[in-house]
């Protein structure tokens, strides 16, 4: 298990560090309790109602030279679900070392990056795989492992990144709820490239920050982290293929006082066919700040639209719309509610999300929200029809 | 002209600019011997500014209390990192990390002020792995729920504002020069701020911050000054009481260095989001 190899490097590494410099390690990360339940009965065989309390680790450790030129870092992620074989998973989010010199910096391991600008969804951001049994959404993501070296300038930065190992997508089990009609088989998932997950991929990133716009340039290529689905016709089962992808993408934002302006987009070369897809979206975010008090209020509105061939993998926005606020009371417990919907234009499918927070004390945080979906039940993005449900999540930081 | 010349030519160069900035050093007296309120007012300014430049960068850890009327209280720490201006036309740049609570920690704010714009601010989150652009919109807005705002934290840049010498009053056991900061910016939070320096160091005892409507919003008093690298006196403690709601935070340096030898690369977008 790759995650187990960057644990081993890391802790050999903190050894070594300990060892000729003792710095600080020092531990924080949160451990969480989080409760769902869902307003309808399960509509596929197998399904679990989906009701309960699933646990959340996510400690970090941390070691950093007094000069803040070597840092190691390890953040584990562990979910223990108690329907869903599949959800309860681990990962190694980060475990990694990273030399910081002036205008140059280094890094290994297993980490985490993000790309692009938007709120909604990112479609330029390709470097993880999505841990997509975590949150349907795509907003969370596995731990890649790379390789990376950086120059960094007063404003720009340009780093370049060698992936030596490809992370299959997670998907839910066979009792997990919200899934796909099919449980996908990722166990027999098919490779285009003949080293499988040995694969390297290469991928660049250039940002570059010109007064009030933000630039960033994008450029991947090796096994695309989306899959396709395959059925077996032996098994009846759907299995994910994963076939050569080579991309570049832009992102922007510029600051206009309470405006932001925001749009990213990918060219991208699927398979060893070469078939073209294009994609990506654009938005605006605006703030009434002081609202009342302390409070401010913000909206963001997007839109996102993706061309591709039809038997390419399958996006959830292809073109949809996104409406959603953030309410921050800016007070001493840090309270804020969020929501928003991401609505197909064409077919009406929407994916809802609504979510209050604050702090409790100096070390809890607690949480309520909830999760609706509509859509039609032809279409794949349709298959989360009614399982709607809220959640509720207690935090322990340390 | 060879080298030896040269190395001597930039000595002598430096000698000269050394004794020109000691004698440029100024009393309040010869300051209120002449000119209108508002010359005095940019002297003193000027003198203030003058006497903190050379200081290079400065960094330490902070303790922040935040108090409610009712009794109530929550702490933050963070550590700050603050780079001097390296030239007239840009303004000192500044780094707070978050060590708590707990679920904030990683956190930081990047300010690079300016001397004729609006400063530019960015916020990383380690949750989100991401950078965001503070709105310059958002400068009078409270910083993370204290009594600061983000306007007190980057707003002292001298040229900000027009200066106005009210007089002297009494500061405790030394005399104070009165003085009245009037912001340029149209959409700061304040009609005015009023200094009290002492005579003697130029050394702000407190900040009466005005609102819009004229009335009397914060007073920001520091305390614990220390003399540091020979020179430069840096408060200790910095208690913001807002008379409006009756809430204050106080900010506790519980370790403060002066020329810790940073670079600009350490204060760069580039970084923020790389660690």
């Amino acid at each position: 298990m790759p995650y187990k190899v960057s644990l081993a490097v890391v802790v050999a590494l903190v050894g070594v560090l300990v060892g000729c410099a003792a710095p600080a390690v020092e531990a924080s990360g949160s451990v969480a309790a989080e409760g769902r339940a869902f307003f309808f009965a399960p509509k596929y065989a197998g399904q679990d109602r989906g009701n309960g309390v699933s646990l959340v680790a996510e400690p970090q450790l941390q070691a950093k030279t007094e000069d803040g030129e070597h840092t190691l870092t390890l953040r584990p992620f562990y979910r223990l679900d108690p329907t869903d074989e599949n959800r309860s998973h681990a990962d190694v989010r980060q475990g990694s070392y990273r030399l910081s010199l002036e205008h140059f910096e280094a890094g290994a391991g297993a980490g985490t990056f993000t790309w692009g600008v938007l709120e909604s969804y990112r479609p330029t951001d390709v470097m993880n795989q999505t841990d997509f049994v975590e949150a349907v959404d795509g907003t969370a993501k596995l731990g890649q492992p790379y390789a990376e070296i950086g120059w960094i300038g007063e404003s720009t930065a340009l780093r370049l990144y060698y992936l030596p190992y490809f992370r299959e997508r997670t998907f839910q089990g066979v009792r997990g709820r919200p899934r796909f009609p099919s449980v996908i088989d990722t166990g027999s998932a098919l490779f285009a490239t003949r080293n499988r997950q040995w694969e390297p991929s290469a991928a660049g990133r250039f940002t570059w920050n010109a007064g009030d716009l933000d630039l960033g340039f994008g450029a991947f290529t090796g096994l695309g982290r989306e899959p396709a689905f395959v059925a077996e016709l032996t098994t009846g089962q759907v299995a994910p293929r994963y076939d050569r992808t080579h991309q570049a993408s832009v992102d922007a934002q510029y600051t206009l006082g309470a405006f932001t302006f925001k749009a990213e987009a990918f060219a991208r070369l699927w398979s060893d066919r070469l078939r073209a897809i294009g994609g990506g979206g654009a938005g605006v975010d605006y703030t009434l700040f002081k609202l009342v008090g302390e409070a401010d209020l913000s909206f963001a509105a997007e839109y996102l639209i993706d061309r591709r061939p039809v038997d390419a993998p399958i996006t959830f926005f292809d073109h949809d719309a996104f409406g959603g606020f953030r309410l921050a009371f800016n007070d001493t417990e840090s309270t804020e509610i969020t929501g928003g919907a991401v609505v197909d234009v064409y077919d009406g499918t929407t994916f809802g999300r609504a979510q209050a927070s604050r702090r409790v004390g100096e070390h809890w945080r607690v949480s309520v929200g909830g999760s609706l979906f509509f859509g039609p039940s032809a279409k794949l993005e349709g298959s989360f029809r009614r399982d709607d449900y809220v959640q509720g999540r207690i935090a322990y930081f340390f | 002209m060879n080298r030896s010349k040269m190395v001597l030519g930039v000595i002598a160069a430096a000698a000269a600019l050394a004794f020109a900035g000691a004698a440029d050093a100024k009393t309040a007296e010869e300051i209120e011997a002449a000119g209108s309120p508002e010359q005095k007012g940019q002297a003193v300014a000027m003198e203030l500014a003058a006497r903190n430049t050379g200081y290079k960068d400065l960094g330490g850890d902070v303790e922040m209390t935040l108090k409610d009327p009712s009794g109530g209280e929550a702490k933050r720490r963070f550590n700050l990192k603050v780079l001097e201006k390296t030239d007239a036309d840009s303004g000192d740049r500044s780094l707070i990390v978050f060590d708590s609570p707990a679920d904030v920690k990683g956190t930081a704010v990047l300010s690079h002020a300016k001397a004729g714009d609006e400063d530019e601010q960015w916020l990383y989150l380690p949750s989100a792995r991401r950078v965001k652009r503070i709105s310059s919109s958002n400068r009078t807005g409270a910083f993370v729920g204290s009594e600061f705002s983000f306007e007190d934290l980057t707003g002292n840049d001298g040229r900000k504002y027009s200066w106005k010498l009210a007089g002297r009053a009494a500061c405790g056991a030394s005399q104070c020069l009165t003085l009245e900061a009037t912001p340029k910016d149209p959409q700061s939070a304040y009609s005015k701020r009023v200094l009290h320096v002492d005579a003697q160091e130029f050394r702000i005892q407190s900040i009466e911050f005005f609102d819009r409507k004229g009335a009397k919003l914060k007073t920001l008093t520091y305390d614990a000054y220390k003399k540091m690298n020979g020179r430069f006196w840096r408060a200790q403690t910095w208690s913001m009481q807002n008379h409006q709601s009756g809430k204050s935070t106080v900010v506790s340096f519980t370790s403060m260095r002066l020329g810790n030898g940073y670079s600009a690369s350490d204060f760069s977008t580039g970084k923020l989001g790389g660690g």
